[in-house]
């Protein structure tokens, strides 16, 4: 029997998922056959144990190091113990009062409503997020995905938007158009940092490395970075430093998402992919993501993916980086 | 301009076209699929080539040929939210023999 958005539609009521989709030509007349056919998905295990192995950065060292560094050199930032056992304290208090003000008829107050929602559009008084970009057809979310963070985290420190070049991140990085891993891309962000956009323009193809000769004069690096598999750090560094990078399993029903909080209902797994996390909202138990689809994908370029789903809390890391100064200063 | 398929009636054949799915383009069988009688759908699959994120994939459509004679399919690789033209498009004629 064929299928068509009513069939998602309702497999969205069973599954009480909390998101909106299209209708469109691909969900029209599938065979049951195709509903049954589901994909494992096969991560590169090596990588992420490699990864888990690695000691995390304790949280609270880093959001006490992010804020004592605030307008000093990160190197000559003077974190205290007594600095990082005051954000410890925080962060439990903080985490007490998630607990306890989730249960249903407490009063909030806006104060404590940050804890809860956390949306970088709109924090601190201002938009620390960049405009949504279009990858096209080349599988460059990675680089769209960290150098979209490594942007906000220039206007989160130093309030200057700037458009920076995916192209240099991804093809002087060590990428392509085959896929990519942020690590590799983090690295580079560290090392050599990453150019205006104009400097090496986009184009949705396998290009050489070929950046501008000013290159080096205008070119943005992150001093630190870190990665975080505990949902309790992820949090508290989207709520106190900044935006990340995430990674997920993207399944078919991903390409109907219009609005809400996605969580996959249907198809079949098609592949990893990246994106920037601007923040989460523990009321409607979803992260904030921006994606690099264009204006036309979700809620104008942006979705929301419930805790929990594609493995994007789980099975993979997020990814921060923070302490961005121009290249070499 | 138009690839040839040949199969013989009862027998099972795919059509396998590479694409970069994770970056929002998706192969799609146009429909109607002609009932010609000729051949029938099966369904469809999307195989990653990688572990990487934003890595190519093959994208698997399954048909079972069904009597002698021919069928055109076409398939466009598109966003599902753009009007725009497709992206790439590719045609097949399906050779049934008996």
């Amino acid at each position: 029997m064929p299928v068509d958005t009513k069939a998602i539609q309702e497999a969205i009521h069973q599954k009480k998922a909390k998101w909106v989709a299209k209708p469109h030509p691909l969900f029209s007349q599938l065979s049951d056959e195709q509903l049954k056919h589901r994909l494992g998905v096969i991560p590169d295990e090596g990588k992420l144990k490699a990864l888990r192995a690695q000691p995390a950065p304790e949280i609270a060292k880093v959001i006490a190091h992010f804020e004592s560094s605030r307008g000093t050199p990160y190197e000559k930032a003077n974190v205290s113990k007594e600095a990082v056992s005051a954000v410890a304290d925080r962060l439990r208090l903080g985490l007490q009062a998630v607990e306890t003000l989730k249960k249903p008829g407490n009063i909030v107050s806006p104060t404590i409503q940050l804890l809860l929602q956390v949306d970088w559009r709109n924090r601190k008084g201002r938009d620390n997020v960049t405009p949504i970009k279009d990858q096209g057809g080349c599988g460059s979310c990675v680089a769209f995905g960290c150098t979209a963070m490594l942007e906000s985290m220039v206007l989160v420190e130093h309030v200057v938007p700037l458009d920076l070049s995916e192209a240099e991140l991804l093809f002087c990085g060590g990428g392509s158009c085959g896929g990519w891993w942020p690590d590799s891309a983090v690295s580079y962000i560290k090392s050599k940092g990453v150019s205006q956009e104009s400097c090496f323009p986009y184009q949705d193809y396998n290009m050489p490395c070929n950046t501008c000769s000013e290159r080096d004069g205008e070119a943005i690096q992150a001093v630190n970075n870190v990665v975080y598999f505990d949902v309790g750090d992820r949090r508290s560094y989207l709520c106190l430093v900044g935006p990340m990078a995430a990674v997920f399993e993207v399944y078919q029903d991903f390409y109907s998402y219009s609005s809400g909080v996605y969580s996959h209902v249907w198809g079949s797994f098609v592949g990893l992919h990246c994106v920037e996390v601007i923040g989460f909202d523990d009321y409607e138990n979803t992260w904030i993501c921006k994606n690099s689809w264009g204006t036309g994908f979700g809620e104008n370029g942006f979705f929301c993916i419930a805790y929990g789903q594609c493995n994007i809390d789980a099975a993979y890391p997020f990814w921060g980086v923070y302490g961005t100064r121009w290249y070499g200063t | 301009m138009a690839e040839q398929v040949v199969a013989k009636s009862g027998r099972e054949f795919e059509i396998v076209l590479e694409g970069s799915p994770t970056t929002g383009f998706t192969w799609q069988l146009v429909r109607p699929l002609e009932k010609t009688g000729v051949v029938e759908e099966l369904g469809e699959n999307v195989e990653p080539s990688t572990v990487l994120a934003g890595g190519a994939a093959k994208h698997h459509f399954r048909f079972r040929a069904l009597a002698a004679g021919e069928v055109e399919l076409h398939f466009v690789y598109r966003r599902l939210w753009e009007s725009k033209a497709p992206r790439e498009q590719r045609e097949f004629v399906v050779k049934v023999g008996p």
